[in-house]
């Protein structure tokens, strides 16, 4: 039987172009806050896993968790690094997950946390792109932005979905972040700014059809959870909150591959997974997290994880249902795409906003009774993907 | 073009594989693709990646005949969806000081 596992509690850095902080201090300074706030002592933790990509090129580091535990003086633990592509982070939390559930250990830390901001542009593309297909896709000049558009062209087409559309995600998510101390873009936003005359300047195109503000940016940042079994949990807070359900599934790593390369399959059975495993139904979510490296992406992922019929989640984004007021809020932190996207923390970001929604530490972002969280971490374009069900304690 | 066409399930590939990502199944068989594809989806990439040369970079993906479908580089200023397009081999980019070769498209 296994146990039930719960978050005692997630922090942050702020996400930003942070030239001052190595991956250790973005690694450390989430942690460090969490083991102090709620008095933990090191020599209980017996698992320490880390999130993170890019690490040997940005910081010339590998075995970054054993690191992770020498700076904060655990000793004797497990530590490992979880590499899933932008997936890192929620594979991470899979982890912890299975490591308290089968009792093997009570309590875990996780972080997660990536430099992406001290290489060029176009070595940091190429280096992200590297998690495309090796053979097929790769040698052409992939990149994630390149594959994102490939099927947001087939995905906008056979939908009808219009570059306004996407702008509604874009602007919807700006102006959440503006309520998110820890994003790193502050900067409100209008359809107008984005479609009108001029925004080819403002707004230029990165890979047609998407433009910049379709795009997540480049991103520094840590995030770090401590993680534990349910009666553990609650000798060091009243408030944990639960994790009910966790799915992970791929797809054809290429694009080209996928039977319908319109559909995202991998969140869509990681998601179905998840909510099997907490028995609950996409009507149930209160609040969700979802992987809009691209707005695209954020339209069709609420499709795919059932919160909307398909073809639908562009009337949603039309309607004002996705935003912090509306039914079915979605990325409330401000997403990816406002946030940031530091590849390696994004999953534990995404599990940090729910955390924060479900122990009502939202502040201005506060989803009114929000009870069931969900967050969806896809890797790859598409080729994995990891979906989390979470519940007020 | 070369095509591998699995025996069991029917899905066509336009690279060799070992396993069927469709059906699970082991068994192909070589199949003449021809040499036209047709633009399914494409875009143009302003931002390329380090080792690419050419900016900016229309990538896309074509279907040959049986539905078999491959991603490339597309010669083109004027990419449409629908266009007719013909596979070379040839050189794509460099990767730690080798080139890397493979398919690309030239319109017909």
């Amino acid at each position: 039987m296994s146990r039930k596992v719960a978050i005692i509690g997630a922090r942050m850095t702020k996400f930003g172009n942070l030239i001052d902080k190595t991956l250790m201090d973005l690694l450390v300074e989430p942690s460090e806050i969490l083991l102090d706030e709620y008095k933990i002592e090191r020599k209980n933790v017996s698992s320490v896993y880390v999130s993170n990509l890019l690490g040997e090129i940005s910081s010339r580091q590998t075995a970054v968790a054993t690191a992770l535990a020498d700076y904060l003086g655990i000793t004797d633990v497990a530590a490992e690094r979880i590499e899933n592509g932008p997936a890192s982070g929620a594979s991470a939390i899979r982890y912890a997950y299975m490591d308290i559930a089968s009792g093997n250990s009570d309590l875990v830390l996780v972080a997660g946390a990536e430099k992406m901001r001290t290489a060029p542009t176009e070595v940091v593309t190429d280096l992200v792109s590297m998690m495309s297909h090796p053979e097929v896709e790769y040698p052409s000049g992939a990149t994630m932005p390149s594959l994102g558009a490939l099927f947001a062209r087939l995905y906008m087409q056979k939908y009808d979905v219009k570059p306004e559309h996407l702008a509604m995600v874009a602007v919807k998510n700006h102006s959440n972040a503006m309520k998110n101390p820890y994003a790193q873009l502050k900067k409100e936003i209008t359809v107008e700014q984005l479609l009108g005359p001029g925004s080819e300047s403002f707004n230029p195109y990165v890979a047609e059809p998407l433009r910049l503000y379709d795009m997540s940016p480049m991103t520094d940042g840590g995030a770090a959870l401590i993680m534990a079994d349910l009666d553990t949990a609650l000798s060091y807070t009243k408030n944990p909150v639960i994790i009910e359900g966790i799915g992970e599934s791929t797809d054809a790593l290429a694009l080209q591959d996928r039977e319908d390369p319109t559909e995202l399959k991998a969140v869509r059975l990681s998601a179905e997974k998840a909510y099997r495993m907490a028995g609950i139904k996409p009507e149930d979510v209160n609040v969700a997290e979802i992987h809009d490296a691209f707005t695209v992406l954020e339209i069709a992922i609420s499709e795919e994880i059932g919160f909307f019929k398909r073809g639908e989640g562009k009337l949603a984004v039309e309607r004002g249902t996705t935003k912090i007021d509306g039914e079915k809020p979605i990325n409330a932190s401000g997403g990816l795409k406002a946030r940031g996207h530091p590849l390696g923390a994004t999953g534990l970001a995404q599990a940090t906003e729910i955390v924060w929604q479900l122990q009502g530490l939202a502040e201005q972002r506060q989803v009114r009774n929000a009870n069931i969280g969900f967050t969806v971490n896809m890797g790859g374009f598409g080729s994995n993907a990891v979906s989390i069900v979470y519940r007020r304690y | 073009m070369k095509g591998y066409k699995c025996d069991s399930c029917g899905k066509v590939y336009t690279y060799k594989r070992k396993v069927c990502i469709k059906c699970g199944k082991t068994s192909f068989s070589e199949v003449d693709l021809g040499e036209e594809a047709r633009l399914i989806t494409y875009t143009v990439l302003y931002v390329v990646p380090a080792g690419i040369e050419r900016s900016p970079l229309v990538l896309g993906i074509a279907e040959f005949k049986d539905g078999a479908r491959l991603f490339g580089q597309v010669m083109t200023d004027k990419p449409q969806v629908g266009m007719k397009l013909k596979a070379q081999y040839g050189k794509l980019r460099t990767k730690d000081g080798k080139e890397l070769n493979g398919y690309y498209f030239v319109p017909e």
